[in-house]
């Protein structure tokens, strides 16, 4: 499975959505389960599908697929291909 | 953090409860009534509200409500004291340990009766605090063994829930760890600490969160109540039963558990072997039928979401295979 992938299934299984509902520049405001507690189901979710756990900070700040994927490529985990 | 005053049963008997309505478990009642005789006290029927003996002028300018009884009853209280704006004073007298009610600005609101599919919600509010909180030993010390160990399953899945929370400060991991240690040291029966121990557990999980025990404990109540009624399906009952189940799960699913577990210097295997000893073979198989029913609404209830791994929609399998 790609990272992409891996993103996509994650985004699946803490936002409850639809495969026909993700997009690469899905964005929160699209999303009512990415409420306060979807920061922080997010967050977990991160930390366990990639290995890298985000600041409080940083998972608040996240808005939409690319944020997620800009904050993943800043630790090392690559998202090309 | 707003604290109840302490009271002993002397000075609840010395209190001015000539205005007072007082709220009785079912348990409780005659030996509240013999207790307290003489204190001129309406002892409300568990079916009517306190709202309802006022309305109806079974006791003019009520200014005091008394409660004795678990969490449910004292969450009921709590909520129905701050829909008065504080003109009611809140004295509550556990009469078992587990859900640490009697001191938390939490209350966990029941669903509407006739609208079982609705569940709980969790209310957060500091209005929520009793003004006062009794202790009564005599009366926690009658609590059968059966009851007795559910409720400590309820102590132990706010404990073990708060020290992995993704939202606990390392404060808290700290004073859970310790706790923990504590209540490794105590039976899952009658012991004299559980009534401290519950409510430090019930502290904590204020201060961080709850996870999946208590999301699935919240969306089970009612649907089981409803399916078996008079089968004493209640909160300590599912968090007992499902601590096991979800310790297990989470141990799988994320190393998160594991690496919490290790920074408190406990073993794994104690917690598991504590979990499992709450776990009931018979009453999971009775259960699982609704748990799969209502799985779809577990993994949205709040507090699976701030579980220390990720519910998903697939992590039901885990449950349908973990009992053959």
């Amino acid at each position: 499975m790609t990272n992409h992938q891996k993103l996509e299934q994650l985004f699946l299984d803490v936002f409850l959505i639809e495969p026909s509902e993700y997009r690469l520049d899905l964005r929160r405001s699209e999303v009512d389960t990415w409420d306060s507690l979807g920061v922080v189901s997010l967050g977990v979710g991160i930390e366990e599908t990639f290995g890298y756990h985000p600041t409080p900070a940083e998972a608040r700040a996240l808005a939409s697929v690319p944020d997620v994927i800009a904050l993943l490529e800043s630790r090392g985990i690559g998202f090309d291909g | 953090m707003a604290r109840p005053e302490v009271w002993t049963l002397a000075e609840l008997r010395s209190a001015a409860l000539h205005r007072a309505v007082a709220w009785v478990t079912p348990a409780a009642r005659a030996t509240v009534a013999r207790e307290l005789e003489g204190l001129g006290l309406h002892l409300a029927t568990p079916a009517v509200f306190v709202r309802d003996a006022i309305d109806l002028g079974v006791v003019e300018s009520v200014d005091t409500l008394v409660v004795v009884g678990g969490g449910a009853l004292m969450d009921r209280a709590k909520l129905l004291r701050r829909a008065r704006a504080g003109s009611l004073r809140l004295i509550v007298v556990p009469s078992i340990w587990g859900s640490g009610a009697e001191v938390s600005r939490v209350a966990v609101q029941g669903p509407v009766e006739g609208q079982p599919g609705e569940g709980k919600r969790i209310i957060v509010d500091p209005a929520l605090v009793p003004d006062v909180r009794v202790e009564w030993p005599e009366l926690v010390a009658r609590v059968p063994q059966e009851r007795a160990r559910l409720a400590s399953g309820d102590a132990w899945a706010h404990v073990l829930e708060a020290l992995v929370s993704p939202l606990a400060a390392e404060d808290v991991r700290r004073d859970a760890a310790a706790l923990v240690q504590r209540m490794l040291a105590m039976p899952l029966t009658q012991h004299a600490d559980w009534m401290e121990c519950s409510r430090r557990a019930c502290e904590l999980q204020a201060r961080s969160s709850v996870g999946l025990v208590h999301g699935i404990a919240h969306t089970l109540e009612a649907p089981l109540r409803s399916r078996e009624p008079g089968e004493g399906w209640g909160h300590a009952r599912l968090c007992s039963l499902f601590l096991w189940p979800v310790l297990r799960l989470n141990q799988q699913a994320s190393q998160k558990w594991q690496s919490h577990v290790d920074a408190a210097e406990l073993e794994s295997s104690a917690l598991l072997e504590r979990a499992r000893e709450l776990f009931s073979v018979e009453d999971y198989r009775r259960t699982l039928p609704v748990l799969v029913a209502e799985w779809s609404r577990v993994v949205r209830d709040p507090c699976a979401r701030t579980n220390v791994s990720v519910v998903r929609p697939q992590s039901l399998e885990w449950f349908r295979t973990l009992v053959p």
